[in-house]
């Protein structure tokens, strides 16, 4: 009987020591694993700052995905959208301002073509409430200045009131003559004074 | 500046006296200024004697003188003045006793004029004698006194002088011309005196300056300016160098003419939405609309007594002269020949200038209101444009690019002695011409 109370002790001290040691072995892998974290911070920490990342370097940023890095993120994309937005604006606006209406010599009245091209632009001012229009009226060199002013304003008034008759409000539209005062094309020819006879379109906010 | 007369001989006392009496014609009628054609006289003007002073800039001025009153002389249509290379003295005489009036008449002068000056500090003392080579008489003797660096005002005095006792007339030498030039790369207003020199540039809004009137007393000057925005009409005294602006309407607010009393102007104005002849005062203020026609009515001209004005419109098509009558309100056109008549200016002789376009080029056309005697005083050199009347109505200035570019020249009410005034970078166009 005896012997086999000792053994059964023995077997028990035997459980629990190695029960003890293996708790510690434990505690030992915990620590080492605490430790790998620290570094992965500590990579992190020093790519932050840099802006150009290595696609190695970017995979183990990704990995990460803090919220400052969404942040920052979200706000790049949202400069670009709006860039893109204002950049289209513009190209719009350009259009809109590059497209002119020309006229016969000592002419005031609207041709087909000039019809048409208001029209368009009479769709593009109700697309767009927030702009105002500016008509310029011009004329060619033949003539006198001050007949040419008077012929110049004919020219925006005409397009002006097209405009309005297509129910553009007309307090968004204003008039200017330069007269023969702003060519775009300085020669003495035929094809020079029809490129001046024009009506000319600035947007304002 | 004092300016005295000095006759030196008896008979040259009495020649003057009488000369100057109004009304009186003594002897020969030298030139008659309303005549159809003008016959020019040859006239002999050498070097001034130097009768006092020193240095360089005194000596300088034995030539510098005479060119001045030479070249008055030559733009004033009467005159041609004879080339120094073929006078036969060798020494300019001064006074009756040192001519040899063969030695002019020889070489063909009718009229030879002498000049002595003396140099005082910063002043000159200057003397001129005319004199009639075939009577051999002396008809003028005249001395200034001023600052040498006044000498071009000094013998354009004495220039009208000439002009005076030959006509009986005042000459034109002393008046002025604004314009508009782009040799700055903008158009803006500039003055200059009548031969072309002492240019001013009166703007600098860097802008657009338009059409420069001068006011009838000569203070100041009307002008369409964009400084603010669109074309405006202002108004600058240049005696204090003040500008004020007049109408700032909406639209057009250009080609403002004076009515005779100075107190009210003429324009045209778009406000209501057509361009319009109206009357307003210096404030700005309208007195009257003119026109009321759906056409274009521009460039407003008033009639010496201040009962019409010609302007330009084109209410039967296409721009034509008609003249209003203003206690009527009448219209009568005026222009029937040709598809552009416009630019109407109204003589104090009471005769109407514009430009006209005929075979592609423009012209300078005078007429009278009744619309006879028309003229054509240029011929197709370029395009002729502008016209403005002399205040004396003897001349008219006008905007030719004859010779590529746009410059300012004058001619006699019958188109002769047609000559270039400015000669400036860029294009020199809407001339005024001032007393």
């Amino acid at each position: 009987m005896r012997k086999k109370m000792m053994a059964v002790l023995l077997a028990l001290a035997f459980v629990v020591s190695s029960l003890l040691l293996m708790s510690a072995c434990a505690k030992k892998e915990m620590q080492v694993t605490e430790g790998v974290q620290p570094t992965a911070q500590e990579t992190k920490a020093v790519e932050k700052p840099a802006t150009e990342t290595t696609t190695e370097q970017a995979k183990q940023v990704k990995s990460g995905e803090t919220e400052a890095y969404k942040k920052a993120e979200a706000e790049r994309l949202a400069k670009l959208k709006a860039l893109e937005k204002a950049q289209k604006e513009a190209e719009a606006k350009k259009a809109f301002e590059n497209e002119k209406i020309y006229f016969d010599f000592d002419k005031s009245d609207l041709k087909p073509e000039a019809q048409a091209v208001l029209k368009k632009k009479a769709d593009w001012l109700r697309q767009h409430p927030a702009y105002s229009v500016r008509i310029e009226g011009n004329c060619d060199e033949r003539g006198t200045s001050e007949y040419n002013l008077a012929l110049g304003e004919r020219r925006a008034n005409s397009a002006k009131k097209f405009l309005v008759a297509l129910g553009i409000a007309e307090q968004r539209i204003a008039t200017i003559s330069y007269g023969e005062e702003r060519p775009v094309d300085p020669r003495h020819n035929e094809e020079a004074w029809a490129k001046n006879r024009r009506d000319e379109f600035k947007l304002m906010k | 500046m004092i300016v005295f007369n000095k006759w030196f001989t008896l008979p040259g006392i009495l020649l003057c006296c009488l000369l100057f009496a109004p009304g009186v014609s003594y002897g020969r009628i030298y030139i008659d200024i309303n005549a159809p054609s003008i016959r020019k006289f040859k006239i002999a003007i050498p070097d001034f004697r130097k009768l006092k002073g020193s240095g360089g800039k005194c000596d300088q001025l034995s030539t510098k003188l005479p060119a001045v009153i030479s070249n008055d002389l030559d733009l004033s249509g009467f005159f041609s003045p004879m080339d120094k290379a073929a006078f036969i003295d060798e020494v300019s005489p001064l006074t009756r006793e040192e001519i040899r009036f063969k030695n002019w008449s020889v070489i063909g002068a009718e009229l030879l004029l002498t000049g002595g000056y003396s140099c005082i500090g910063s002043s000159v003392e200057v003397e001129i004698r005319l004199f009639d080579v075939f009577l051999g008489k002396q008809i003028l003797g005249k001395r200034v006194l001023g600052e040498i660096k006044d000498y071009r005002f000094l013998m354009h005095r004495l220039g009208n002088e000439v002009i005076r006792v030959l006509t009986g007339h005042d000459g034109v030498f002393l008046s002025k011309f604004a314009f508009v030039s782009n040799g700055t790369g903008h158009k803006e207003i500039y003055i200059s005196d009548f031969d072309g020199h002492n240019v001013r540039q009166i703007t600098h809004d860097r802008s657009i300056d338009l059409l420069p009137r001068w006011s009838p007393d000569g203070n100041g000057l009307l002008f369409n300016s964009y400084r603010e925005g669109g074309p405006m009409l202002y108004f600058k005294n240049l005696r204090n160098g003040r500008v004020r602006r007049i109408s700032g309407r909406k639209g057009l607010n250009i080609g403002a003419a004076w009515m005779p009393d100075g107190k009210r102007l003429v324009l045209t104005l778009s406000s209501k939405g057509n361009p319009d002849i109206y009357m307003i005062n210096l404030q700005g203020k309208i007195l009257k609309r003119l026109t009321h026609h759906w056409g274009i009515d521009v460039s407003p001209s008033v009639s010496p007594d201040g009962k019409k004005v010609a302007f330009v419109s084109n209410r039967s098509g296409s721009p034509q002269i008609y003249i209003l009558d203003l206690a009527k309100g009448t219209k009568e056109r005026l222009t029937f020949d040709g598809k552009y008549n416009a630019s109407p200016t109204w003589s104090s002789l009471n005769r109407i200038a514009f430009t006209s376009l005929n075979h592609g080029y423009y012209n300078i056309v005078t007429m009278d209101p009744s619309g006879g005697q028309a003229r054509q005083l240029t011929e197709d050199q370029g395009n002729n444009e502008d016209p403005c009347w002399s205040p004396d109505g003897h001349y008219l200035v006008f905007s030719s690019n004859r010779t590529g570019r746009y410059h300012l020249y004058i001619m006699t009410a019958n188109g002769q002695n047609q000559r270039r005034i400015t000669f400036l970078k860029g294009d020199q166009t809407a001339p005024s011409w001032s007393r």
